[in-house]
């Protein structure tokens, strides 16, 4: 049931902006030493997590973060890193490339007013000029959108921007109260149920744009929940959340929770400064919040990682809930890569970026040759050949 | 001499320790069980942890005898160490070792030498163990002690000296050994334990690296203890150099792996191609009759017994994260990556093979092994109900 595919860290609390619709910076949450961070990624590879998640605040603040992400490259974990872009001159973009991140996550929130009016004066050529820095380098960019208020008419915008920096994924997510101070008012950010209707045209109108310039998007199911969750507030339930059993967010003081939403101190499974990773995830702990989450439900979202949800809806139920015994390995594995197919064809991305995705990195790929069984039936031929030979030399 | 089909043999074994770890299924048996009989010790040496791990638990005789007849019944050519602690504060020891040997195990045993009297030696020489080694982690005697407690680099000397006298008045007796861990604080004075040893009468000795701490290997930072810093890593690889030279080991140094390696295993540039651990090969039993390869218990000898651990769940579980271990420890249950490849293993037993006479039958009785582990793979998993292994 636990099989960590990803882990996520907030590797500092800090950040050189102070946007409108985060208060994560005030929140002070301390970092976690370089070492710590070394010990859970090496955990993490163990548990078979095969991407790790640089976070924050604003990750590039942190001096260590390119010895984080050669770590994780060396684990054959594909790392990806999220920032403001603001710090990404050409020397950065430079040392991104060379630390192997795989991915980076550049946020752009709408045309040039609406990015500077949530995220401050000069932040979106800065944005910019680093999207075409590192696609420069020939790192993978993709641009995140927080939807609010401020930019759901203005949507349109970003999908020009991919297509001219390059990038080649827009991950569109709602307006979230777990970035904000609790208690703070939040119905700016919030939709009436007009400006509803126009998000959703928006919405479709950039899932088909994307579909024909071969820019990667969420998938259209969860794009259409955008505008009901921010003008009602109905979100997708743990019922049907993979992220919840897949993906483990660690925030900026090392707590592990079961995910980004969900936590509060009855929430908390370990504290990975205290206690190794290996041994926090997947115990009893972890367990038990996982059975009380699906017993109780939670209260919804649509958080980025809920859309891989949508793809299992159109690819049927994940093997093993029909409660029928899986009958064979292969079976397992061609269910497996089926479902792979099914979620990255609502993706839409383009043949390249899709192959790529779906063949695991070259460590793993490694590993997985050599489990077939085929491949030890031709070694163990050449072996009776080399006998073979030597029977007939004898004689 | 090279006895005839004993090439066959370590093939049959090779292969099934090499199918053993591509599929996770126990074909092979452990080469190697250690066997903790408690962790009391006359010494509390600062580099060894396990003397307040598991206190007052104790194996009774009858539950090591039942696991030493068991080991027998596999015909594996296991070979069974008993440590400790210090084993020889049993009193019982050499019973178990006497029922061993009577079963046809081998047997050896690991000391620190407080014990080995002229009394005490000539009980060991005549009880028909294999090989003892006594630790030994210096060539000065500050070193040592240091390390273990004042007094204790003399008696590791006299034990030896003790066995070897014991060995010659008897005409027989085990092999006798000296292990060395190697460490920051001696480095500097490996290359002169060979001869010191060697004068004492040792016919064997080996070195391993240290490992941090007993219940915390996988904490090899530069701050832990005992670990050598980049100097003492030059110094070590001169150590090497001069051990590694003709002459340098006195004929006596045995390596269980490339020497080269500890180098690159202290500076932490060792890669994993370049070591390997065969989940398969080394088994460890502890006071309290868990039983481990390394890391995780994954059953009791109290229980079901060693073999039906093996088969567990737990086990193999066991086994998969030992395999996406990724720090090396080269411990002396470290296995060498040549066995990697089918094609490897057959080069090595058709290069043993020659010239033995009446080889076309060896050579055919391998055929006949590798078509039955094809028939494992093509056919239904056999191996999944274990019956290969039900000899």
């Amino acid at each position: 049931m636990f099989r960590l595919k990803e882990i996520i860290f907030s590797v500092t609390s800090r950040c050189n902006l102070k946007c409108i619709m985060c208060d994560i910076p005030a929140s002070r949450n301390g970092e976690l030493s370089t070492g710590v961070l070394f010990a859970a990624l090496e955990d993490a590879a163990a548990l078979g997590a095969s991407t790790a998640v640089f976070s924050g605040g604003e990750p590039l603040l942190r001096t260590d973060i390119f010895d984080l992400a050669e770590f994780a490259r060396d684990l054959g974990m594909s790392a990806c890193l999220t920032s403001n872009g603001c710090l990404i001159d050409d020397e950065t973009a430079g040392r991104i490339a060379d630390s192997g991140v795989g991915v980076v996550n550049i946020s752009l929130e709408g045309e040039r007013q609406v990015h500077e009016r949530l995220r401050g004066p000069g932040t979106y050529d800065k944005a910019l000029q680093a999207l075409r820095l590192l696609r420069a380098r020939g790192v993978e960019t993709t641009i995140a959108s927080t939807v609010s208020r401020y930019n759901y008419s203005s949507l349109e915008h970003i999908v020009e921007l991919a297509g001219d920096t390059g990038a080649t994924t827009l991950k569109f997510q709602p307006f979230s109260r777990i970035f904000v101070s609790p208690g703070r008012n939040c119905s700016e950010f919030l939709l009436g149920e007009v400006e509803a209707g126009i998000a959703m045209e928006t919405l479709r109108g950039i899932h088909k744009l994307c579909g024909e310039r071969g820019i990667s998007v969420n998938p259209l199911p969860y794009l259409e929940s955008i505008p009901a969750y921010l003008s009602r507030g109905i979100g997708g339930s743990a019922a049907s959340c993979r992220a919840l059993f897949s993906s483990c967010p660690v925030d900026a003081s090392g707590k592990v929770f079961p995910c980004w939403v969900l936590s509060g101190k009855d929430m908390l499974i370990g504290d990975i400064s205290r206690t190794p990773l290996r041994e926090i995830w997947g115990n009893i702990r972890h367990r038990d919040i996982i059975s009380r989450i699906n017993n109780r439900s939670c209260g919804g979202c649509l958080m980025s990682c809920y859309d891989a949800n949508f793809s299992y809806s159109v690819a049927g139920p994940p093997a093993g809930s029909s409660g029928k015994a899986v009958s064979s390995v292969r079976g397992a594995a061609l269910r497996k890569l089926k479902r792979k197919i099914m979620f990255y064809a609502a993706y839409r991305g383009s043949l390249r970026s899709l192959l790529r995705r779906l063949l695991p990195p070259p460590s793993r790929r490694a590993s997985a040759e050599r489990s077939i069984p085929g491949r030890k039936i031709a070694e163990i031929e050449k072996a009776e050949e080399m006998i073979g030979k030597e029977l007939k030399r004898s004689k | 001499m090279r006895i005839k089909g004993d090439c066959v043999k370590e093939f049959k074994r090779d292969l099934a320790y090499h199918f053993s770890e591509e599929m996770n299924h126990p074909f092979a048996r452990p080469k190697w069980v250690y066997i903790s009989l408690s962790h009391k010790c006359t010494y509390s040496c600062k580099m060894c942890g396990v003397v307040n791990i598991l206190k007052g638990y104790e194996l009774s005789g009858e539950t090591v005898v039942r696991a030493l007849e068991e080991i027998a019944s596999w015909d594996w050519d296991s070979t069974v160490v008993l440590t400790g602690g210090e084993p020889f504060l049993r009193r019982h020891i050499f019973d178990i070792v006497g029922r061993a040997v009577s079963a046809g195990v081998r047997v050896e045993a690991v000391s620190n030498g407080s014990l080995i009297d002229e009394a005490m030696a000539e009980r060991i020489v005549s009880s028909g163990l294999k090989n003892i080694a006594v630790s030994l982690d210096g060539a000065l005697p500050e070193t040592h002690d240091y390390f273990r407690g004042k007094g204790a680099f003399d008696a590791a000397l006299s034990a030896v000296r003790n066995l070897a006298a014991a060995k010659k008045r008897f005409g027989r007796g085990p092999q006798i050994s000296v292990w060395s861990t190697i460490m920051k604080e001696n480095i500097p004075e490996l290359s002169r334990i060979p001869a010191l040893v060697v004068s004492e009468g040792a016919e064997c000795f080996v070195m391993h690296p240290v490992i941090v701490a007993q219940d915390d290997m996988q904490n090899t930072s530069g701050s832990a203890p005992f670990w050598p810093g980049e100097k003492e890593i030059g110094i070590l690889r001169e150590q090497i150099r001069l051990i590694t030279a003709p002459g340098g080991g006195c004929g006596v140094a045995a390596f269980l792996h490339d020497p080269a390696l500890w180098a690159d295993y202290f500076s932490g540039r060792l890669e994993r191609r370049q070591w390997k651990c065969n989940p398969f090969v080394f088994i460890n039993i502890g006071p309290d009759g868990e039983i481990r390869s390394c890391g995780e218990s994954f059953g009791n000898i109290k229980d079901a017994g060693i073999t039906a651990a093996l088969f567990t769940r737990e086990a193999s579980g066991a086994r998969e994260k030992m395999k996406k271990c990724r720090k090396p420890c080269l411990q002396t249950c470290w296995a060498h990556p040549d066995a990697d490849t089918i094609s490897g293993l057959t080069e090595k037993m058709i290069a043993s093979s020659r010239n033995i006479p009446g080889r076309a039958v060896l050579l055919r009785e391998c055929l006949a092994e590798l078509k039955e582990y094809k028939t494992i793979l093509t056919g239904k998993p056999a191996y999944a109900r274990g019956e290969k292994c039900s000899d």
